[in-house]
């Protein structure tokens, strides 16, 4: 297990190394033209830019502009351009609306995830299971924005049940809740129908092993051997892809519900830097953003290891 | 090779191996090939026909665009008619009203589905946005699986070193959440373009959101095309091929890949689906089909702000994509369920 431990976490910071000089290359690098132009404003004479160039230090080799801005987005000292203000303390202010909205979703698609799966999984071939195979796939080929705003259309504008934008603190529970309810839903529908998906499959297969036969056999109820051999062993695979899915929507569609709801969250702010080609805070979130998958999943790896011997001596996934 | 009686040398590939299709035996199964098998299951999925002929009625209809701008709408997918004043069952309507909110879906031959903002034809708008969007979406699959195909068969034939490589590369961008890296690919290269030696690709140009979206989606066909080539390698066939002296290149090639094909067509209708929805998530964001261009993306951000006056500049292009998306991905699932063998197969008929 040391072994295994030690290069799993050998690979990891290697991978987050590369992502962070990649993520670097990407704003920095790729677009053609210099940034102390757009910097500068629309009537600067040479002088500015050249001032403009020194002051950001564009003019440095690119080794070193890398290793500045790493140290100041990991002291936490970066600026945005466009209006000078700390990036990572504005982050601090919008994490909590990011969280609320994406740890919600993943309550909701879990929950729904599993109802739904395990019915369509004990009906397998029925009516049923067709009819909630047919919404899953429903779920899976709408993006969230789209369902964002039937929802918006539907509930705000037509019944008038929730509102249809803002965001409104912890403080105020209710007020919390109502606010979130339909991101929450926009945000959990794609990944309901993937959970369903994994789970229904998985329960089948479960179903028809011998582990259940057996309990069955020795006169369980049904519903015991549902919950404990059944669900048990079908759960796995949810739970490991869980993790993974609340990093990668935190740096996906995460953004596109705050900008379709108006909610106040890194991802709202992550499309206001796009707008503005303010690459400071737009680099710090993804950098932040795979930062997240590559954590998670390196946990996710070692407790897999953890659980399952084969694994480890292999190193396979 | 002639495993399965066709002398293809193609087997069918399940999870976690390689084998032959579990068939019962029948008068008709006697020396019939697996995709034709997996055809005859296909023909008979009602279900996965009726999502796919949906998803071709979209393209048919998005193909025709031109045909209907000219013929049925009598304008183009940029014409703008902001002042026109239109007869409709005999009340006179402005196009855009003075307050600019623009007319609504009509129903008649004109301004079908009504008109967006700038007075422009929706439904014109929409198939032309169609277009653009399926596009997008076909060209950047086929980078998408092209690139995976051909990375995964040289990491799992070659091991070693070769898959170290590859595969912490491919680790590397999977890394990255899919919308953040097509969003940061996409803003970069949307402002400044692109030039590898020869290809010019200005700022505007489709092939930059085509290129982003194929490039992020690459890992998620790569792993397991490696994983089923880390299988076949062993393979009885594959040792028979070596040992008659055949070269790497042509082992890949003609022994390994004709088995891949099964898992290649089912993530094409996959990646088909993911393509086209992150194609409508980039342009939302304005980092990926430029304005005035119309997508499915772009049509939904540019209905995004009148969303409370006119719901239908939005209700429509999501409509569409969602139906197409819907249709490509149920057919994509009945192709899998088909192409797996040990899924029952009701021989004789």
């Amino acid at each position: 297990m040391g072994r295994f431990l030690l290069r799993r976490l050998a690979s990891a910071a290697v991978v987050l190394f590369t992502v962070s000089v990649l993520t670097f290359l990407i704003f920095e690098v790729v677009p053609n033209g210099n940034p102390a132009l757009r910097l500068a404003g629309r009537t600067a004479t040479p002088a500015n830019i050249a001032a403009v160039e020194k002051a950001y230090g564009f003019n440095k080799p690119v080794y070193v502009q890398y290793l500045k801005t790493m140290e100041e987005v990991f002291t936490g000292r970066i600026v945005s351009y466009a209006q000078n203000l700390n990036v990572v303390s504005q982050l601090r202010q919008d994490l909590p609306v990011t969280a609320s909205l994406v740890l919600g979703a993943a309550v909701v698609w879990l929950v729904l995830g599993i109802v739904l799966g395990l019915t369509a999984g004990l009906h397998a071939g029925g009516p049923i299971d067709k009819t909630i195979t047919v919404l899953n796939f429903l779920g899976i080929s709408a993006p969230s924005f789209v369902i964002g705003y039937v929802l918006i259309y539907l509930l705000s504008f037509k019944l008038h049940v929730f509102p249809s934008s803002g965001y409104v603190g912890l403080s105020d529970p209710l007020g919390w809740a109502d606010h979130l309810v339909m991101p929450w839903f926009s945000l959990a529908i794609l990944y309901t129908g993937i959970y369903a998906q994994v789970l229904r499959a998985s329960v089948v297969d479960t179903l028809s092993e011998d582990h259940v036969r057996t309990a069955r056999a020795k006169g369980l109820s049904r519903r015991r051997v549902l919950v404990h051999h059944v669900l048990r062993t079908s759960l796995i695979p949810i739970v490991s892809l869980s993790g993974l899915d609340i990093a990668a929507v935190l740096g996906g569609s995460a953004i596109i519900i705050e900008v379709v709801f108006n909610l106040p969250g890194i991802g709202n702010y992550a499309s206001q830097a796009i707008g503005a080609l303010d690459v400071p805070p737009v680099l710090v979130i993804t950098l932040f953003g795979a930062f997240a998958v590559v954590i998670f999943s390196t946990i996710a790896d070692i407790l897999y290891a953890a659980l399952d011997p084969r694994i480890r001596a292999t190193g396979a996934r | 090779m002639t495993l399965d009686g066709t002398g293809t040398g193609r087997v069918p590939i399940y999870e976690g191996g390689v084998g032959l299709p579990v068939v019962p035996a029948g008068p008709y199964t006697a020396g019939v090939g697996p995709h034709r098998l997996a055809l005859r299951r296909l023909r008979h999925n009602y279900t996965a026909l009726f999502f796919g002929s949906l998803f071709l009625l979209v393209v048919v209809l998005c193909l025709l665009a031109p045909v209907y701008a000219r013929y049925i709408a009598h304008t183009g997918p940029n014409d703008q008619h902001i002042t026109e004043v239109l007869n409709i069952n005999g009340r006179s309507e402005d196009v855009v009203s003075v307050t600019g909110v623009p007319i609504g879906p009509t129903w008649h031959s004109r301004f079908f589905l009504g008109a967006d903002a700038d007075g422009r034809d929706l439904a014109v708008r929409l198939l032309y946005g169609g277009r653009t969007s399926l596009a997008i979406g076909a060209m950047a699959t086929a980078v998408t699986i092209v690139l995976a195909t051909i990375l995964g068969l040289v990491a799992g034939y070659y091991r070693g070193w070769a898959d170290s490589l590859i595969s912490r590369a491919l680790d590397i961008v999977w890394a990255y959440p899919v919308y953040l890296l097509a969003i940061a690919l996409g803003v970069s290269l949307a402002t400044g373009g692109i030039s590898i030696g020869p290809i010019q690709l200005t700022s505007g140009s489709i092939f930059v959101p085509t290129l982003v979206i194929g490039i992020v989606y690459v890992p998620y066909v790569a792993r397991p095309v490696r994983g089923e080539v880390l299988a076949l390698r062993e393979r009885d066939f594959v040792e028979a091929a070596r040992a008659l002296g055949t070269s790497n290149l042509r082992i890949m090639v003609s022994e390994i890949l004709p088995n891949l094909t099964s898992t290649i067509v089912v993530f094409v209708a996959l990646q088909l689906a993911h393509s086209i929805i992150l194609e409508a998530a980039l342009s939302f964001l304005g980092a990926g089909v430029q304005p005035p261009a119309a997508s499915w993306g772009t049509l939904l951000s540019a209905g995004a702000p009148l969303f409370t006056v006119a719901p239908y500049l939005t209700l429509a292009p999501a409509a569409l994509l969602v139906v197409a998306c819907l249709g490509v991905n149920i057919f994509g699932d009945g192709l899998r369920e088909a192409l797996d063998p040990r899924a029952t197969v009701r021989a004789g008929r």
